[in-house]
């Protein structure tokens, strides 16, 4: 045997990969928990909807899910464990096998300190003994070697197999069958709606009405199907059908995700016609209650007028909607949504979602200064002209700052889940109605969450606006697909609580923190938070102040908020022409 | 015991539980993935290969037996829901009568509405 370096064992893995790929394995091992979490979560919700003498077989039979997930997770992680150990022990050895190949470099590489053998037989045969003997002396440094490596990978085995067994109760009731595994995974929402759709569109939609006021509960189900198959079904009925659907079910198809834009609105106008009577009647009611001449009579004064004005200001609401003055995407009082549009959808080629945030309410889109003024500027101002189409989206109740009613405050975050898949309905709906349209949202305040929560739903806008935001609840991954943008004055009043976060109260993630977010100057000025809350002798006007600058955002005055306006105004320009 | 389903809730239920046992089959693909990659960095380490191979091969499948596991009660409440939905006139009829026999209220009215007259 001749002493070669090349003949020295190596080691039989490279440490750094074991590590690099132990730590992989740890990190694709850790989402099991989370996902059995949200299985169990979700499973807990059944025994409240679903009873029945099959139930309670049904609902314990995923009680083994919790500990399979443990079991996987421990198991993955001592398994890696041991790897890592083998990596220490081969990069130990690994060093003494490079102290060996040093040695052997120093003695016995050509040319290096090599002495001249003299041409005698004893000398001859000394230096060959020497060499044997070095020869002799490599094999067993070789062999050692080899024994260390050997002995790192068995004590590697040996930790491997000290693991656990899965217990037989868990490996015995989850098996694979791998024709559940490969089977399509299609929507049940979907696979609920279409046939009860189908059943209302049956000879001509002639029993839809007759259907509904049988199974209220229908509408619930068909809202859940996902848009772009509501409009795939709406889109293949005969005209004469959707007319008589329109005609039993206006309320369903006004609020209907997927039906064509024009439609709806249409619809919803000839809705607002009846509010408008309905309100007529109330408000004579209303007087009576208020009249002190009349046996009816039992309002103070000043609550009367407060009643009444509330009437007029949405009686003149919903006559401007019945004179097509303005447009109504979605009106579902009993939920409590409301959508109003603005602009032609026909010109469109862009569409902005206003989100208002906290204390936003039906109210709030009647009177002289209705929240929809910042959609409306947009309209008016989209260059080119008529390019832009707005809503100011309401899909539900929204928290208040109402100190009779604390379980509604923007403090809780549980209405932004609620509102995020409404929102993204919304979005998905339009999507699958006018497919070509540059999409856009506009967020406020709370809202801001909402957009968020949306995306978990399967909504993507182009560009999401994130004005005074709270961010999201978190944990939050943006979109790849989406550009993200926010404002805020230095006061806003958000900054106090932006990105604090226990269970349901509060929002963990601040816009400012969303990866690749772009901070647009709002060009309002004022004195950040943190230095009116460490400055006992700050007046109270300053974070007062910072409410009005949080308000100021939803402003369409230029004065007031006049770099968002136009900022925004811009990219809605810029999405026009992409 | 009272027999009462309220549709929608349970479709929202059966469907969110449809999506998270998709995202587990996911995690369980990339639990999969991670695990031959680790098999294969130990591919001259042959004693401790099938050993890892053991351990980690047998709670691959686990994560898989999970999903389906959850897949056939998925299956179980698409099936109830369905039932529900393509339920006809003749079906409510015959529950009726069968209820009126029994004296056992087999629908709430207050989830499913009135029954047809």
């Amino acid at each position: 045997m001749n002493i070669d370096i090349a003949d020295i064992p190596v080691a039989p893995a490279d440490p750094e990969e074991l590590r690099r790929c132990a730590h992989a394995l740890r990190q694709a091992g850790a989402p099991l928990r989370l996902s059995a979490e949200n299985i169990l979560f979700s499973w807990g919700m059944l025994p409240e909807v679903y009873r029945a003498p099959e139930s309670v077989d049904l609902q314990d039979s995923m009680t083994l899910i919790g500990p399979a997930a443990v079991e996987i997770i421990t198991g993955i992680g001592l398994a890696c464990t041991a790897v890592e150990a083998l990596a220490d022990e081969l990069d130990a050895i690994d060093r003494e096998r490079s102290a060996l190949v040093t040695r052997i470099e120093k003695r016995f590489l050509p040319g290096l300190a090599e002495r001249p053998i003299p041409d005698d037989p004893f000398a001859q045969r000394l230096a060959a003994d020497a060499r044997a003997d070095a020869e002799a002396e490599f094999r067993r440094d070789c062999a050692a070697l080899a024994d260390r490596w050997d002995a790192a990978v068995d004590a590697c085995a040996a930790r491997l197999r000290a693991i656990p067994e899965i217990p037989w109760a868990l490996s015995a009731r989850l098996r694979v069958d791998e024709q559940t595994l490969t089977a399509e995974s299609t929507s049940i929402t979907d696979a609920a709606a279409l046939p009860l759709l189908t059943r209302l569109a049956d000879r001509g939609g002639a029993d839809a009405a007759r259907l509904l006021a049988a199974h209220p509960e229908w509408v619930a189900v068909i809202r859940r199907a996902h848009p772009a198959a509501i409009a795939q079904w709406w889109n293949s009925l005969p005209p004469a059908t959707t007319v008589a659907l329109i005609a039993a079910m206006p309320a369903v198809i006004g609020n209907l995700d997927g039906v064509a834009i024009e439609t709806r609105v249409a619809v919803n106008r000839v809705r607002a016609a009846a509010r408008v009577e309905e309100l007529g009647r109330q408000r004579l009611e209303a007087q009576l209650d208020a009249d002190p001449l009349t046996t009816r009579f039992r309002s103070p004064s000043a609550q009367a007028d407060g009643r009444l004005r509330a009437i007029d200001d949405e009686i003149a609401y919903f006559q401007a909607v019945q004179e097509g003055r303005k447009h109504l995407y979605a009106w579902d009082p009993d939920h409590g949504s409301l959508i109003e549009m603005s602009g032609d959808p026909s010109r469109a080629t862009s569409a902005l979602f206003v989100v208002p945030g906290t204390n936003t309410e039906a109210a709030s889109f009647f009177g002289e200064k209705p929240v929809t003024r910042f959609a409306d500027w947009q309209v008016n101002n989209a260059r080119p002209s008529g390019e832009v189409l707005a809503f100011t989206v309401m899909t539900g109740p929204m928290p208040q700052l109402d100190l009779t009613r604390p379980a509604e405050g923007p403090q809780f975050n549980g209405l932004a889940r609620a509102r995020g898949g409404e929102l993204a309905n919304v979005l998905l709906g339009l999507n699958a109605t006018a497919p070509t349209l540059w999409t856009m949202s506009y967020e406020h305040s709370y809202a801001s969450a909402v957009g968020s929560e949306a995306e978990t739903h399967g909504a993507t806008f182009n560009a999401r606006f994130l004005a005074g935001g709270v961010g999201a609840i978190g944990p939050y991954t943006p979109q790849e697909a989406t550009a993200y943008y926010a404002a805020q004055a230095p006061d806003d009043v958000n900054r106090f609580y932006a990105g604090l976060r226990v269970g349901d109260i509060g929002f963990g993630v601040p816009p400012e923190s969303i990866r690749g977010i772009k901070v647009v100057d709002s060009g309002i000025s004022g004195v950040h938070p943190m230095k009116v809350l460490y400055n006992p002798f700050a007046p109270l006007s300053l974070a007062e102040a910072g409410v009005d600058h949080h308000n100021a955002l939803m402003s369409d005055d230029e004065r007031v908020n006049g770099n968002v306006l136009k900022a925004v105004q811009q990219l809605l320009k810029d999405g026009n022409q992409k | 015991m009272s027999y009462s389903l309220q549709p929608d809730q349970v479709i929202g239920i059966a469907d969110r539980l449809r999506r998270a046992l998709d995202e587990t089959l996911d995690c369980s693909d990339a639990l999969r993935g991670a695990v031959e990659a680790l098999s294969t960095a130990l591919a001259r380490a042959t004693p401790a290969r099938t050993a890892f191979d053991d351990v980690a091969g047998a709670r691959v499948s686990l994560s898989h037996g999970m999903v389906s596991h959850g897949r056939v009660a998925v299956a179980a409440l698409r099936a109830i829901v369905m039932s529900y939905v393509t339920a006809d006139d003749e079906m409510a009829q015959t529950a009726a009568a069968l209820e009126a026999r029994t004296r056992a209220p087999l629908f709430d009215p207050s989830r499913f509405g009135a029954r047809l007259s």
